[in-house]
């Protein structure tokens, strides 16, 4: 018997994981456990344009940084609400990832990933000095909590579970753009674009649309995650954080949704349970990924394996023959 | 006759000084097996390449039921209903053999964006989807592999699947560009049963072909190209008496 993974999804998010930190009651592991959310989403939307687009990218630091700092200057310059700036990110991230994507999906493999590191690098680096806008190393503090319906999500649950639903959100996008018919076009452009082209697809167009949904996807979860942290910095904003990212889609999985939240999970926690092993985390950190990479070069669940486990969930949605084998 | 489907006029195509296609012009007439032949060098793949959209020409029109396609989005030819194969292989190897063929039945239909986020919509779009890829797995003996990666399917097979995927785009005309390349000879009679079957379900197509034997004996027409030029163009009778043509083409065999 298959677990549906859908529901399932929901109940460990909503339910189970939050009744366990319930018990164990740590804002630590609160915090923890909200971070995994955020990094899931970032890691989902890197793997519909990594994976499923097959576009090496180096810049989930760039929309995820300029969601956060429109939230932050929005809020703490302007006085604006969540909901608003939630909003705002988007629609700048919308408008950004359209003419960087323009530009971008001209180039292919190599070229499109050193394209994205100059962007992820310049990011960092207009960050740093533009002081008057982005107060340059300090950062901003004091940004308001959640505010939805009048309610203050502040404290370690109730920031968890405004994550949770953002989080379950945008899985649901990912999951409804990798596995249907819109999943199938660009997994084609991937594979062979001038072949998808003589059957009619715009490949251009797909390639520039996966890309404005990666960075509005990203920026959003920017924008939630400087309010509920309530404090960002250049630094939560390096290329590391990108190539972290990025890490964490190729051991879960290139291109596979279940392998993106296996990622996160791992790219988050890892560094968390080996704080036993002092300062040798960082090198057994490496070992780690590079072993799982050597042995498991499709990573932990790989894209076929999600692509057939998902077919019947999506029946019609994705042209199959709805469950006939 | 009616009125051609395909009309190509003076089209040239320059290399560097090379005349890789040199002031052709032929029609395709509606229901027609066109076969395009011509020996190795002589622009049959550069001609292809023009009048598909692969490549511009330098010159010369390309009209296709009414469309001005040269030089124009090969997403957009296909889309007004020509299809093509390719002479090597193009599968994509990852996705299944379901998802393959569907391709041109999703090129034909789009990829909204916006649809896809909605179930509703997604499904009645899908099954449009499902439904032409259906059809066209089914008349490729492909039904029994839609879950298979196309990348396990035999040499013969991925020819069939190509042509399965060009016609999930529901064309009005079908180029196969040197589709019994590589094919033994059962398969290739194969090949030529199902090009005269489409051919008899009203589909218009251009056969690209090396197989000499195969042309002469399914085409309706044939063209012969030679340095670029166009030097025959007749029934296989005419072409097989034309001595321009068996000088250029088959050889003096006489």
């Amino acid at each position: 018997m298959r677990i549906p993974i859908l529901p399932a999804t929901a109940l460990v998010v909503l339910v189970v994981v939050p009744a366990l930190l319930v018990v164990v009651d740590s804002a630590y592991i609160g915090r923890l456990a909200q971070l995994v959310l955020i990094t899931i989403v970032l890691t989902s939307a890197l793997n519909l344009l990594t994976g499923t687009a097959g576009l090496l990218s180096l810049d989930a630091a760039v929309y995820y940084g300029l969601g956060a700092y429109t939230a932050a200057i929005l809020s703490v310059n302007a006085g604006t609400g969540f909901v608003v700036d939630v909003l705002a990110a988007i629609a700048i991230c919308a408008v950004f990832g359209f003419i960087a994507g323009y530009a971008f999906v001209r180039l292919t493999s190599i070229f499109f990933a050193v394209a994205t590191m100059a962007l992820a690098i310049s990011f960092h680096t207009t960050v740093l000095n533009w002081g008057e806008l982005t107060r340059g190393p300090m950062g901003y503090r004091g940004i308001p909590p959640v505010v939805l319906f009048g309610h203050e999500f502040s404290g370690w649950l109730q920031t968890y579970f405004v994550t949770a639903a953002f989080c379950l959100a945008a899985l649901l996008v990912a999951h409804r753009l990798m596995h249907s018919f819109y999943g199938n076009a660009v997994r084609a452009v991937r594979e062979d674009e001038e072949c998808a082209r003589s059957l009619g697809l715009s490949t251009r167009r797909l390639r520039v649309e996966v890309y404005v949904v990666h960075a509005v996807v990203m920026g959003a979860a920017g924008a939630l995650y400087a309010h509920s942290n309530q404090f960002i910095g250049p630094d939560n904003f390096v290329m590391l954080e990108s190539a972290l990212v990025l890490i964490a889609i190729v051991v879960g999985g290139i291109g596979s949704l279940p392998g993106a939240v296996i990622g996160a999970l791992l790219i988050v926690l890892k560094p968390e349970l080996l704080r036993e092993v002092g300062h040798l985390r960082a090198l057994v950190f490496g070992l780690v990924l590079f072993l799982s990479i050597l042995f498991l070069p499709r990573g932990l669940f790989s894209e076929g394996r999600a692509l057939a486990r998902f077919r019947r969930t999506m029946r019609g949605a994705w042209a199959h023959r709805g469950g006939a084998r | 006759m009616s009125a051609p489907l395909l009309e190509v006029r003076g089209l040239s195509k320059r290399f560097a000084g090379l005349r890789a296609v040199d002031d052709v012009s032929f029609d395709v007439v509606p229901g027609e097996l066109l076969g395009l032949i011509g020996p190795n060098g002589a622009g049959k793949t550069t001609l292809f390449n023009c009048v598909t959209g692969a490549a511009a020409p330098t010159a010369g029109s390309v009209t296709f039921d009414g469309h001005a396609i040269a030089g124009r989005d090969p997403a957009r030819i296909a889309r007004v209903g020509l299809a093509r194969t390719w002479q090597n292989l193009r599968v994509f190897p990852d996705i299944t053999v379901f998802d393959n063929v569907s391709i041109g039945a999703i090129g034909r239909i789009g990829t909204s964006l916006w649809e896809a986020l909605w179930p509703g919509r997604a499904r009645r779009r899908g099954e449009a989807i499902a439904e032409a890829t259906l059809q066209a797995l089914a008349a490729f003996d492909l039904a029994g592999y839609a879950d298979q990666p196309a990348g396990n399917l035999s040499y013969g097979q991925k020819k069939n699947l190509e042509m399965a995927r060009a016609l999930s785009l529901q064309p009005k005309l079908l180029m196969l560009d040197e589709p019994a390349a590589g094919l033994n000879n059962t398969e290739t009679a194969e090949l030529a049963e199902r090009i005269v079957a489409l051919r008899e379900r009203g589909l218009t197509i251009v056969l690209v072909e090396h197989d000499m034997p195969m042309v002469m004996r399914i085409c309706d027409r044939i063209v012969v190209l030679d340095s670029g030029r166009l030097i025959g163009d007749g029934t296989p009778a005419e072409i097989r008496r034309d001595p321009k043509v068996r000088a250029a083409y088959l050889g003096d065999e006489s």
